[in-house]
């Protein structure tokens, strides 16, 4: 029987994303492409932090730490998160390779 | 005659329908939960403040009685209650139509101001249809008001707007209580998952929402009839509006299940489901 479940949720998809089936196609569905891409232009919005002011500020960090520690400047990622609550941070993930013996001057 | 009249000291509401992006619905909004409020017997103004593309009048059927606008009133050529159109259909409701002829410019927030305070002592309601917008328009229709609806349709444009929206009302210390109206939902598409649903929206914007109306061809038609969908008994989005209006008249009215009507594939769905 379970073919025919298969065919009448085809024909009429389950309406929550969250009990989607084994279906792949509801995670790239309109609707959750939607409210992804939302997400993220609003973290922009509400701080007023466009992505290009990201990657200026991405390259101001790798300058700055750099000073102190060698870092992996490909793998640093700086991004803008926010969790259930709301509240927006800016996430950074730096890779240090070594420490430098003293600090440039 | 007003079933529920206020006592002297008590002043009329104000509120703002904004939205910020054009289209979504503000204008058929603020007829509809004016004309809903007014069958409930309360005194209901509607107040047009899209000054040059003014629509208000057309939604209510009011196009041919305007005599005098609110840009008269603030520039001395008439009295207030003289710009008042009163409908003939519905007694308790009256339109303060906008100037056609103008811009934005010609209204300041302090003119406005003045006119909702005068409104106040006369009505229980004053819903201000707001332009799309951010500009001078947006601040004159905000500007006597202390609560605020915003609009917005399942799109991504909209929600986006109005979220900016959302963030300007809440830097204004005397709107203290806005609440959101999801407009033009299409349940076939939110099934699909082409469309984000009721839910979604407000996950994203974390505001407390006041109604959902569907998209509903009946619209177009009540308003090239002149006449407010309230005022349709058969039709889906005239009951989601006059839900609203209860809603806002202080009635906890629960939400209408919008979903499509039971069709064979519901029912065997049903058949393989183990539960509801």
């Amino acid at each position: 029987m379970g073919w025919l479940r298969k065919l009448v949720d085809l024909l009429d998809p389950p309406a929550d994303i969250a009990t989607a089936d084994t279906f792949s196609s509801d995670i790239h569905s309109a609707r959750y492409d939607a409210k992804n891409r939302l997400r993220l232009v609003l973290m922009h919005d509400r701080t007023q932090l466009s992505p290009a002011m990201l990657d200026q500020l991405r390259d101001d960090m790798v300058e700055v730490i750099s000073k102190y520690v060698e870092i992996d400047k490909e793998a640093l990622e700086v991004n803008l998160e926010s969790d259930e609550s709301s509240t927006i941070a800016l996430v950074a993930n730096i890779p240090v390779l070594r420490t430098r013996s003293s600090i440039a001057t | 005659m007003s079933k529920l009249a206020k006592s002297k000291n008590e002043k009329g509401r104000v509120i703002v329908v904004t939205s910020g992006k054009g289209g979504v619905g503000k204008t058929t909004t603020t007829a509809n939960i004016g004309a809903g409020l007014a069958r409930m017997g309360f005194k209901v103004v509607l107040v047009d403040t899209d000054i040059g593309l003014r629509n208000l009048d057309l939604l209510m059927g009011l196009e041919n009685r305007i005599v005098y606008n609110i840009v008269d009133v603030v520039e001395d050529r008439c009295k207030l209650s003289q710009a008042l159109v009163k409908d003939k259909r519905m007694p308790n409701l009256a339109l303060l139509p906008a100037a056609q002829t103008r811009d934005k410019s010609a209204l300041n927030e302090e003119q406005m101001k003045s006119v909702t305070d005068q409104l106040k002592e006369e009505f229980d309601y004053i819903l201000v249809d707001s332009p799309a917008g951010i500009e001078q328009g947006f601040l004159n229709a905000t500007a006597g008001a202390t609560e605020a609806i915003v609009v917005c349709t399942p799109e991504m444009s909209s929600v986006r707007d109005a979220d900016r929206i959302i963030g300007l009302l809440e830097s204004k210390e005397e709107i203290t209580n806005y609440k959101l109206v999801i407009n033009r939902l299409r349940p076939g598409m939110v099934k699909t998952n082409d469309m984000m649903d009721v839910d979604d929206v407000l996950e994203i914007l974390s505001i407390k929402l006041l109604g959902v109306i569907p998209e509903d061809q009946d619209i177009i038609v009540s308003t090239n009839k002149g006449e407010p969908i309230v005022n349709t008994d058969s039709s889906l989005a005239g009951q989601a509006y006059r839900n609203i209006a209860r809603r806002v008249a202080g009635e906890d009215v629960p939400f209408l299940n919008l979903d499509m009507p039971s069709s064979w594939l519901e029912k065997l769905k049903g058949f393989f489901t183990k539960s509801a």
